[in-house]
Parts: structure tokens; C-alpha cells; sequence
């Protein structure tokens, strides 16, 4: 089974815990990105991916400008695209699952949790 | 019989007859005395001295008549008056213009007459004296002069008569000029052409404080200092209004406001002084302009901007401050058409405002709005119009002021970015913390020794609880800063006690701590889920922290009138009577070891309090040491109908960015917006509402429209009302608004769409309670 996640994320930190969580406790293969322009290149490079885990505040192109880049681009409409933040005010998770993601996951996470957070998602998106 | 022509000059000759004031006057012994004579010299039986009048002969005195009228058609006296010359009639029967007459032929038998015309003071033969026999007569030429004389003699008593008239009317006026010069305030002072005084009014007399008739004979210029009256300068000082230092006699002097004219008399000229004492005057003016001038001093120096404004929009006068902060000149400002400067997104609405206030329908409105300076630069600002009141008729001007509120906008936007900032640089790095010792105490990195995987569990307790204490820190500012929306729905307490309970089952569980939850099945609230729950579960994980192992929490909800109760209750040591409400207080603990024994965050409470209050609900607690507490909330029944039912708001609003707001902030009611009263009133035909939320300035017709039609149909009179609105309505006609029962007033200024949707909610509960009610 192709198990492949796009992560991208501008914080190398998070990057490698979220990895390390999804890799050795989810079986993922994981690639990284840190940025809009990161992800494009690797979706074109190393795809195709199962999901795509998506931080919402980055530098430059954020979030959701990723996801319109990616959803344009070489990433297509139907792979689930699932958002990470550390702003979940009220209102926010709609307005992030109203731009056409599958799910929002709120940091900080639990890197034990994660995974099945995930799975729970994809699982339902499908 | 020949009738007599009218004479030439009958008009004048009749006004002359009226003029003498003698028609219908009774008996004068003056008049009779000569008739007297004049029937004992000629012996005859009759004697009259006559007025012709326009339709009649009238008789001012008779001997040998019962009456003192008849008719001027047939009358001899009518055709004496034709000429200056006596007329005889010897024999009435000869004479073709009287033979066979009514006079001649019945009572009084005239067969002879002679009559000379008796002439007004002003010329006009205004009649006759005559003489009158049953018998024909001649007369010789002393009888005709002695009938002269007599016609003569009548004269003289009629010019005595007017002179006695004229006499009388000359008293009146001067007893009508005596009560106007001794009534009027003003001083009246005649005097001559040498500047001798001749006359002064009471008033005069008290203004110079000289007793009555002290004035009189005294030079006119000792009443008033540095005047010299000169004969020759008369004239230049002559119906001038002039001011004088005048002189009372104890010498004070007074500001003296006066005109002169003059009368020419037949010895010289007359002078007329008319005067006043304008002390008070002066003093009222002095005080105005002080009083101008402070004012004055307030409206050019005030911080804010302040115009007098036509109602029809156009700047009368502006402040510094005003022209200062839009860039611009106070001329220009003067200039200005209206709305001026406004920021071009906002200049909708002031019209509307201001009609209302030109209507009467309201005495001030509140908003704000974006101006734009003169130099393209947007400002915030507050806007107040207050309508000054006219003594008749509606207002015409306003007070508007402009308060710059940039700074609190700005403030306002730090802070929502400061929070947003916070919650994610706070966040990010705990993320990198909290998942590494996640990944360190879940073994990835490799199995730990017991004392290290102690410290890590240790460290992850604590990161938690870090970032429980900086989500409840957002929290507490949002519901304190009045920026977190309650999205409201019916939900029923046996759900929201459920997903609690749900919650805190496994921390219960660890605790040793057993959950009891009861509630009525029927009872739907009013509420946000998530929130009521955040309420719920940190009650709930209270109780189970503080209830010792093997107890038990109970959960209940209950009605109470048109509110539900909820009741948490632990067996736990309870909480002493002095601290019941300090446990609301934030970061307060009852015990100092509480917080690290427990991991709260000293937040939850006041955090709970918060929202359930947002609802519109309280909370409180109840406990005695040793026995336990229970925390006890309300929150607002809803029907359980409800949410079935078609069109329950309806919401007139034609600003469409408010509209929508508020079908966001009410997005789990069925919700229809209109933007005019018209559309309105067809929405409440089709189907009516459960509650209004309204506007008052609309296009076309205003709200009061809308008002009036639900409080005139029986079946819609209960129907509550939220007017929103930019009105002030303290002193306008509240009453129109309908009793309090139904209607509630939220001003637009003070108030949130998100306070909109809390009232809607709480009003739509006690409308569905006082329906229910009659059923219980």
C-alpha cells in the first residue's frame, strides 16, 4: 500500500517530532517541505502522496495560499489535504475546512495521538 | 304729490346730518325752547326744527306732534332744503306738490306751511325750521324775518352742540395720552426752546428720583452731564437715537438711551424727550457677551470636533478642532455641501439620520464612520448629531460633534493581533516540546530508566497544563473583551449533561470517582454547545478532583420557571461561606496547595461564570465545610418547537453588512432579512414571526411602520421586538415603541450584532415560556 506524507511545515522542529511520531508510530513515509514553493517541488518530484499535512501559518505563502497552489498545481483535487495550526480560535476550524480540507489538527499535538488523528481523518474523508 | 329731488351734494349733506350726532338723541331743552317760541309768536299749533336724513324726516324738537319721524317722500321740509330762500305754502290744497298728500288730506291736516333751512357748523343744509297751521296763512316780511331768525337761532345751538362734542373728545384724549405717559417705562419729558422743562411722566420723575412735579421749570440739561442745549443745535439732535450720561438728582449718574423730536406750537417749538434707563440693559448685554465669549472659548479650544450643522446637511459654523482633523480650512469647512469628507464607503445613512431628527422622530443620533482628510488620509471617528429643539415647528439646526477614535480602533486591532500573535508563537515552540517528550515517554527514542521516564511524565503534566493555561487565558480575554460570539441553538440539557459526562468519564474513572447524571427529557435550553460544555466538563472535572475516591458527582438539570438549573454536585470537604465567591475570582484558589495538587489553572471558574453570564444565565455556589459543594448555573429555557418553526426572526435591517452579521450571529434560528418596512409587512403576511429585529431608519417607510402593524393585529401584538438602531430615542417618542413587556431598544453604538443574538435568544425563550405557561 502506498503510504507516502507530504509534511510541510517552516519549523524544523515540529518537522522532525511530527515525523518521528508519524513514521515510527504510523508507518508513514514522510517527506518534508518548508514552504509553498518546497512543497510544489516536492509534489512534482516525489509524489504521488496519500495526504498532505499542512501547517497554516507560514512565512510568505501561508496555508491556505499553499493549498490553492498545490490543489492548481501538480497535487490535483482529490488527495486530502489536512490542516495543522497553532491558532484554533472559534471559527477557525470551519473557515479552514471551508477552503476544502479534510481535516484540522490543533498544535501542540500529542505525537503519540497523531497518527490516529490522521488515520481518523483520512478515514472519514474517504 | 310730487316727491322733492334729491339736492346736489346729498352725500356730503347726510354725512353732515350724521356728523352732528344729534339723530335719536331725546328731547334738548336748547332745540324746544326755540320751537317753544316759534309756536307762540306765529300761533300756530306746530313747530319743528327738522333733520333730513336719507329716507326720512327726523323732528330734534316739536311742538304739536305725537311722533318726531315720517317719511321723506312726502315731507315739506324735504323741499325747503332744495334752496337757501323760506318756503311758504299758503294753502297746501293749491300747491300741486302737496294737495291731497297724506299730511294734507289726514293727521296732522297740514293746509298751511313755512319752513327756512337750518345749516350745519360745516354749511350743509342739514334741515328746516318750520311752521305748520291747519288754516291757510300769509306771512308779512317781518314774519318771514322773524322765521330767519329763528332758523338762525337753531344754527347757533347746533354749532354749540359740536363745539361741546369737540371739547369733550379733546378730555378723552388727553385723559388717554395722561394714562399712556403715566403707564409706559420709558421717561417723557416735554420742554422749550430755552431747554425749560414743561412736563415729565412718572417715569421720568422715578428715573432722575425727583418727587411729582419736581421736574417742571428746571433746565433740561441739569439732567444730564456734558450736554449744552443750544437753540441752534436743536436740530441735529432731533429724532436722533442717541446715548447720555444721565443725572439723577442725588447725582448718580446712568447709561440714558433716548430720542428727541420736536412740535411746532403757535408760540415756538415743543420738544419731546422720550428716554430710558438702560442700566440693566447694558448689564444683560455685558453678561450675554461674556457668556458668548465663554462659550465661544469652549467651542474653538475643544478637543473634539464640533459644527453647527443645517439638518439638510450643509456646515453653518465648525471649531479649530473639526477643521484641523478633516485638513481643511473652518472657511471651507463653512463652505462645504454636505457630509463632507466623508469616507466614500460611508457616507450612506447620515441622510436618513438626519431626517429623522428634521421629522422630530428622534432628538440625536450616534454612529461611527470613516472620514477621509484633505489629504487622503481615513480617520475612525464618532459622530454625535443632537437636534436643537425651535419653539415652533420642527428643528431646523444640529449640534454635531466628531470624535476621532483612530486611537481606540487601533487599540482595538493590537489587541486582536497581540492574541492571535500570542496563541501561536506561545504555541509553536510547546508543540516541538510536548511533542518530543511525547515521542521520548512513548519509547520511540528508546527505552527509558525509571527515574528519567518519571521527570519526562513530570514534564509532560506540566507542558500541558501550560498550554491549558494559555488557552484558557485567550479565552478569559475574548469573553471579557465581548469578541467571542455565542453561536446559539436549542439543545436539550440531557444531551449537554451527556457529551459532559462523556468527557470526564475516564478522568472519574481514575479517580475512583462515580458519575450520577439526571435530567428532565423534555428540557431544551438555549445555549452554545461547546461552550456550555467547556462550562460543564471543568465544573464536572472539579468535583471529581475534589470528591475523595469511591464518591460520587452528581449531574442534574431542572426546570425553573422559564430558566433550567443545573446543579454539579461533589461530597468532597466543601468550600468555607467566605470563599463561595473568591472561588470565581481568577488565579484563586481556596487552598494555596490547591493549584499544583490539582493542575488547574485558577482560570476555570472565572471562565465558567463568563460564558454561562454571556447566555444570559448566573452561577454560583453552594457549600458547607464537610458536606460537599455544588456549583449551580441557569441558563434560558427554549421550546422545543422552536427549531421547526418557518420564518421565526425576522430581521428588517437595510444596511445589508449589519443584515448579514446578524444572520451570522443567528445563524441556528431560521432567520429572514428585508431591508424595508414594505418588505416587511408583506414577510409578516406571509408568515408570521416569532420575533422582530428592526431597524427604525429605513428607506421609504421607517420602522415605526412595522411597529404599528403588529401591535395593531391581535394575533401579533405579543410578538417581541428588538429594535436596533443608531436612533437615540432617550426623549423621543419612546412610547410609540410599545411596552417594555414586548419591545427592547439596543443602540447601535453601545451595542455588538453579537448582544443582538444574545437578547433575540433570551427573548425568544421568554416569549416560548409565556406561551407554554397557560399549558402547565
Amino acid at each position: 500500500v502506498n503510504r507516502r506524507l507530504l509534511l510541510v511545515d517552516d519549523d524544523a522542529d515540529i518537522r522532525e517530532v511530527a515525523r518521528l511520531s508519524l513514521e515510527r508510530i504510523g508507518g508513514w513515509a514522510v517527506v518534508e517541505a518548508d514552504s509553498a514553493d518546497a512543497a510544489e517541488r516536492r509534489v512534482a518530484a516525489d509524489g504521488p502522496f496519500t495526504t498532505v499535512l499542512l501547517d497554516v501559518m507560514m512565512p510568505g505563502a501561508d496555508g491556505p495560499a499553499t493549498l490553492r497552489r498545490l490543489r492548481d498545481g501538480p497535487l490535483g483535487a482529490e488527495v486530502p489535504v489536512i490542516f495543522l495550526t497553532a491558532k484554533v480560535q472559534r471559527g477557525d476550524r470551519e473557515r479552514l475546512e471551508a477552503l476544502g480540507a479534510a481535516g484540522v489538527i490543533a498544535k501542540p499535538f500529542d505525537p503519540v495521538a497523531l497518527p490516529d488523528e490522521v488515520a481518523q481523518i483520512l478515514g472519514a474523508a474517504v | 304729490v310730487i316727491e322733492a329731488p334729491l339736492p346736489p351734494g346729498e352725500a356730503g349733506r347726510l354725512s353732515a346730518v350724521r356728523a352732528l350726532g344729534l339723530l335719536e338723541t331725546p328731547a334738548d331743552e336748547a332745540f324746544d325752547r326755540i320751537t317753544r317760541v316759534a309756536a307762540a309768536a306765529f300761533d300756530v299749533p306746530i313747530a319743528t326744527v327738522t333733520l333730513i336724513d336719507q329716507d326720512r324726516q327726523w323732528h330734534k324738537s316739536c311742538v304739536g306732534l305725537p311722533y318726531r319721524e315720517g317719511p321723506r317722500a312726502v315731507s315739506f321740509c324735504a323741499h325747503t332744503i332744495l334752496e337757501e330762500a323760506t318756503l311758504v305754502v299758503s294753502d297746501t290744497e293749491l300747491d300741486p306738490r302737496f294737495a291731497g298728500g297724506p299730511l294734507v288730506a289726514g293727521p296732522p291736516y297740514i293746509r298751511f306751511y313755512a319752513g327756512h333751512p337750518v345749516h350745519a357748523p360745516t354749511g350743509e343744509r342739514i334741515g328746516t325750521l318750520c311752521i305748520i297751521d291747519r288754516r291757510p296763512r300769509r306771512l308779512d316780511g317781518e314774519q318771514l324775518q322773524l322765521l330767519r331768525d329763528l332758523a338762525a337761532w337753531a344754527e347757533e345751538e347746533l354749532r354749540r352742540h359740536a363745539m361741546s362734542r369737540a371739547l369733550d373728545r379733546v378730555h378723552q384724549s388727553e385723559t388717554f395720552l395722561r394714562a399712556i405717559t403715566d403707564g409706559v417705562a420709558e421717561g417723557i419729558v416735554t420742554f422749550d426752546e430755552h431747554g425749560r422743562i414743561l412736563s415729565a411722566n412718572p417715569a421720568a420723575e422715578a428715573a432722575f428720583r425727583v418727587t411729582p412735579g419736581g421736574l417742571a421749570g428746571k433746565g433740561i440739561t441739569t439732567l444730564v452731564s456734558d450736554v449744552v442745549w443750544d437753540r441752534a443745535g436743536a436740530d441735529e439732535m432731533v429724532d436722533e437715537r442717541q446715548e447720555m450720561v444721565g443725572r439723577r438728582s442725588d447725582g448718580e449718574t446712568f447709561p440714558l438711551e433716548l430720542v428727541i423730536s420736536q412740535a411746532e406750537i403757535p408760540d415756538g417749538r415743543l420738544f419731546v424727550a422720550i428716554g430710558q434707563d438702560v442700566t440693566e440693559r447694558k448689564r444683560v448685554e455685558a453678561a450675554l457677551r461674556e457668556s458668548e465669549r465663554r462659550f465661544r472659548t469652549i467651542f474653538d479650544r475643544a478637543g473634539i470636533g464640533i459644527a453647527l450643522v443645517e439638518l439638510g446637511g450643509r456646515v453653518l459654523e465648525a471649531n479649530a478642532a473639526l477643521a484641523e482633523m478633516l485638513g481643511v480650512t473652518r472657511e471651507e469647512l463653512r463652505r462645504a455641501d454636505r457630509d463632507l469628507l466623508a469616507h466614500p464607503e460611508d457616507t450612506d445613512g447620515d441622510l436618513a439620520l438626519l431626517r429623522s431628527l428634521r421629522e422630530g422622530r428622534a432628538d440625536r443620533y450616534r454612529r461611527e464612520k470613516r472620514y477621509r482628510r484633505r489629504d487622503g488620509h481615513d480617520f475612525w471617528a464618532q459622530l454625535t448629531v443632537t437636534a436643537l429643539p425651535e419653539p415652533d415647528g420642527p428643528p431646523r439646526l444640529g449640534i454635531a460633534m466628531i470624535e476621532d477614535i483612530t486611537r481606540r480602533k487601533d487599540v482595538e486591532r493590537l489587541k486582536d493581533e497581540f492574541v492571535s500573535v500570542v496563541s501561536h508563537e506561545l504555541r509553536t515552540p510547546l508543540t516541538s516540546i510536548r511533542g518530543s517528550l511525547g515521542l521520548v515517554e512513548a519509547g520511540v527514542t528508546g527505552e527509558l530508566p525509571g527515574e528519567a521516564a518519571h521527570m519526562v511524565s513530570m514534564a509532560i503534566a506540566n507542558t500541558d497544563r501550560l498550554v491549558r493555561l494559555i488557552n484558557d487565558m485567550l479565552d478569559m480575554e475574548r469573553l471579557q473583551s465581548g469578541r467571542s460570539e455565542l453561536s446559539l441553538a436549542p439543545v436539550t440539557a440531557a444531551d449537554l449533561i451527556a457529551q459532559a459526562a462523556q468527557v470526564i468519564v475516564a478522568v472519574a474513572g481514575e479517580h475512583e470517582v462515580e458519575l450520577q447524571a439526571e435530567a428532565a427529557a423534555e428540557l431544551v435550553v438555549w445555549a452554545d454547545t461547546d461552550r456550555i460544555l467547556q462550562a460543564l466538563t471543568n465544573l464536572l472535572g472539579n468535583a471529581v478532583k475534589f470528591s475523595p475516591p469511591g464518591g460520587t458527582v452528581e449531574i442534574e438539570a431542572a426546570a425553573d420557571g422559564r430558566r433550567a438549573i443545573f446543579t454539579v454536585r461533589d461530597h468532597g470537604r466543601g468550600i468555607p461561606p467566605d470563599q463561595l465567591e473568591a472561588v470565581f475570582e481568577r488565579f484563586r484558589q481556596v487552598d494555596a496547595s490547591d493549584a499544583r495538587e490539582k493542575g488547574g489553572t485558577g482560570l476555570g471558574l472565572p471562565i465558567s461564570r463568563a460564558i454561562v453570564e454571556q447566555h444570559g444565565g448566573r452561577m454560583w455556589a453552594v457549600s458547607a465545610p464537610g458536606a460537599g459543594t455544588e456549583f449551580r448555573f441557569t441558563l434560558p429555557l427554549a421550546a422545543s418547537a422552536l427549531e421547526t418553526r418557518s420564518g421565526a426572526v425576522l430581521v428588517v435591517e437595510d444596511d445589508a453588512g449589519v443584515g448579514e452579521l446578524l444572520r451570522r450571529v443567528l445563524r441556528t434560528v431560521d432567520v429572514r432579512v428585508v431591508g424595508s418596512a414594505e418588505e416587511a409587512l408583506e414577510a409578516i403576511d406571509a408568515a408570521p414571526p416569532a420575533l422582530v429585529v428592526l431597524d427604525l431608519v429605513l428607506p421609504g417607510r421607517d420602522g415605526f411602520a412595522v411597529l404599528e402593524r403588529l401591535r395593531a393585529d391581535p394575533a401579533l401584538e405579543r410578538v417581541p421586538v428588538v429594535v436596533y438602531t443608531a436612533l437615540d430615542l432617550e426623549t423621543a417618542d419612546r412610547d410609540r415603541l410599545g411596552d417594555e413587556e414586548t419591545t427592547t431598544v439596543l443602540f447601535k453604538a453601545d451595542t455588538t450584532p453579537q448582544d443582538v443574538g444574545r437578547v433575540v435568544a433570551a427573548e425568544l425563550a421568554r416569549a416560548d415560556g409565556a406561551r407554554l405557561e397557560p399549558a402547565r
